[in-house]
């Protein structure tokens, strides 16, 4: 398949083989240290030189910061992954400028284990090696995420405070809401660009060809998310919450917020809080990004006491988007019809976009020819693994 | 004192698991002050 079909796809060149050697780069460095045990919630590090290209991008080192979580749960389980681009905040132009070290790569993983056991470093290594499929397709996608940002290195403050917002938004622990806000980190154009690159890793490693293209498709997590989104719709929403109406109303309760009366008017209370507490979370970050690129301590220990000076340019920078954040301020409500209209969008886009990856799966001939060629290598090999 | 900018490494944290399929295991990490709710605007806006 050529370069320039599979880049149209949104798949660089040779990413799909970086993951693989990423696994496996991350399997030898761990299997140095199998003598560590774990009982309590610990991070910790591992560095190592690679050689991972990606298209033109050659990754060189690659930083990796384990998370382990002891919860109630009976098996180790794979909970996030995470990149972490390096930059500086360039406070004159309110923009977030890459450090351009793109040939070092900081990423995480993050593991549940199961409380109340000793975890070895073995059980871990274990984990890693059994859900293969699992783990590489989303190193994949954090290969994604250090690729589009070598491709675009710098980004205004707004926007970072925006994605990260609405990705940590907790939605009170609701969980139709909380499916609303995932729904929106799905839509996100951040989210969007990797999201092929995880489904191919998917397929490849899965061996699926052209005519098994469609169950693969069907079944896969990535796909059917966008097809939720696809036919998602605020009746649903409202459907959903007014099944977890005991949840929403403990929650009023706990945060001493009188209970209306109506069904209707709890959960119009709730999407409306809702939409205060993301615009106040959006603040909080913005206002923490402008500060951190402050150089002079004691003005930036006045801003964080008292604000901004609204007639400074960081004053009027932060107000204006505060404002923007708050646009829906005098109905909230609208808020989450404006953002189901770009869920449907997006779902049909990506759902379409991902149905395009059938161009990479194996043609069934080709396929056939590449067994030949293996049993004639092996057959070829003296007795050398090929 | 002047201070060089701090080089920032803002993580984007990507789920694995999902709040639909593993809502179970998700809340889990959800912090007692993720569930308190503020009903107003940190900032006057206009």
């Amino acid at each position: 398949m050529t370069k320039i079909l599979k880049e149209a796809l949104g798949v660089p060149e040779n990413i799909l083989k970086s993951g693989v050697k990423l696994h496996q780069d991350i399997l030898k460095k761990l299997s140095y240290e199998t003598n560590n045990y774990f009982d309590e919630d610990t991070e910790f590090q591992i560095s190592f030189k690679t050689d991972l290209m990606i298209n033109d991008l050659n990754i060189k080192t690659v930083n990796v910061k384990i998370e382990l979580n002891f919860v109630d749960t009976d098996k180790i389980v794979l909970g996030s992954m995470g990149y972490a681009p390096r930059y500086t905040h360039n406070i004159k132009r309110f923009m977030s400028v890459s450090l351009q070290k793109f040939s070092e790569l900081y990423m995480s993983i993050s593991l549940y284990v199961p409380e109340n056991k000793e975890i070895s470093m073995s059980d871990i290594i274990k984990f890693l090696k059994d859900e293969t499929k699992v783990i590489i397709p989303s190193l994949s996608h954090e290969l994604k995420h250090a690729y589009d940002q070598s491709k675009q290195p710098e980004k205004p403050l707004s926007n970072t405070a925006e994605y990260a917002a609405t990705t940590n938004f907790k939605a009170f622990a609701i969980q139709p809401l909380k499916i609303f806000f995932h729904y929106i980190y799905l839509t996100t154009l951040t989210e969007t660009l990797v999201k092929p690159t995880e489904v191919a890793s998917r397929m490849e490693l899965s061996g699926v060809n052209k005519t098994q293209f469609l169950e693969f498709l069907l079944n896969d997590r990535t796909f059917q998310e966008f097809m939720s989104l696809k036919n998602y719709s605020f009746e649903y929403l409202v459907s959903e919450l007014k099944k977890d109406i005991k949840t929403i109303k403990s929650r009023l309760v706990g945060s001493d917020i009188k209970v209306p009366r109506k069904t209707d008017d709890v959960i119009k209370l709730i999407l409306e809080l809702a939409y205060v507490n993301l615009v106040n979370q959006k603040g909080d970050l913005l206002k923490h990004l402008i500060l951190s690129a402050e150089k002079n301590l004691f003005a930036r220990f006045m801003e964080d006491l008292g604000g901004f000076d609204s007639e400074s340019d960081k004053g009027r920078y932060f107000y204006k988007k505060m404002e923007s954040f708050a646009k829906y301020k005098n109905n909230p409500i609208d808020f989450y019809k404006d953002q189901i209209k770009m869920f449907n969008f997006v779902g049909n886009k990506m759902s379409k976009k991902i149905g395009k990856l059938y161009e990479m799966a194996q043609d069934p001939k080709e396929e056939y020819s590449n067994i030949i060629k293996k049993i004639y290598i092996k057959s070829n090999s003296n007795g050398q693994r090929t | 004192m002047d201070k060089e900018p701090e080089i920032k490494t803002e993580w984007m944290i990507d789920p694995i698991i999902n709040p639909k399929d593993n809502w179970e295991l998700y809340k889990l990490l959800i912090e007692k002050e993720d569930v308190k709710i503020n009903t107003d605007y940190n900032v006057s806006i206009k």
